[in-house]
């Protein structure tokens, strides 16, 4: 199982729609992946270190080195297979490099 | 649940806000009048849009399409799970969500997405950019000059 972090602001609707929409993607894909989501001031060493692959929005400033895959997922959110197309292969190539 | 309307019409304005904190501090204020947030609302809104802004970049869908944004905040500050849409006269700036020190101009939709804090509605934003990556339905906001023809533009959108 591949454990996926999404963030937004308010951990509500962005972070949501990045979840499931990893989530029924990656299942297509032929990977186990569970999502979660949560607000980005939420975000601590210790809740990240539970996590595989961080999908933020963007890259936000929690204040450490995140030492996980980074795989930016705003795109998605238009829901336009031309835009999310490519943040999902990049997710894809980041769980391929796990070796999990 | 039963298939329910994203928007109602008593939630679709039209406004001359000058930029955005102008627009929240008019918007709040109804909205806690309507019972709809809790007080707590606009101090959120505010803050939260100035770290986390909300602006959508539509250059990208082409078209010429004005801009658009989304605020909405944590769920302890709303009472009810609500989509209210703001046609703005003129355009404003907003920080670009996808990439927040980019300003975005010719904000002239806000979709402000009320969550309440029982409720979990991922899907809200889904339908939202359903929306604004239609560029028909975009054009027809664009010439919908009245509140009424706002509504008709969007009625068709279910929760």
């Amino acid at each position: 199982m591949i454990n996926v972090l999404a963030a937004c602001g308010a951990g509500v609707n962005s972070s949501h729609q990045i979840k499931s929409a990893i989530e029924e993607e990656m299942s297509s894909r032929g990977y186990q992946v569970q999502a979660d989501a949560v607000m980005i001031k939420d975000i601590t060493e210790e809740l990240l270190s539970k996590y595989d692959i961080f999908t933020p929005i963007s890259t936000p400033d929690v204040g450490f080195k995140i030492n996980i895959p980074i795989v930016e997922a705003g795109p998605i959110l238009y829901r336009i297979p031309a835009m999310s197309r490519p943040v999902f292969d990049n997710l894809e190539e980041a769980i391929k490099r796990l070796n999990k | 649940m039963p298939e329910q309307q994203l928007f109602e019409k008593n939630l679709i304005f039209q406004e001359d806000f000058k930029d955005i904190n102008e627009a929240f501090g008019t918007m709040a204020k109804r909205f806690a009048q309507a019972d709809l947030v809790k007080n707590s609302y606009e101090e959120s809104i505010k803050k939260r849009e100035k770290e986390y802004p909300t602006g959508i970049d539509l250059s990208i869908i082409g078209g010429c399409l004005p801009n658009v944004a989304i605020p909405h905040t944590e769920r302890e500050h709303c009472k009810v799970t609500k989509v209210v849409l703001v046609k703005l006269n003129q355009g404003i700036s907003t920080g670009n969500m996808m990439n927040p020190v980019q300003r975005l101009q010719n904000v002239r939709y806000l979709f402000m997405i009320l969550n309440s804090a029982d409720s979990e509605q991922a899907g809200i934003l889904s339908r939202i950019m359903e929306i604004v990556t239609n560029i028909d339905d975009i054009n027809a906001l664009e010439k919908a000059e009245t509140v009424e023809s706002l509504y008709k533009v969007v009625e068709k959108y279910k929760l």
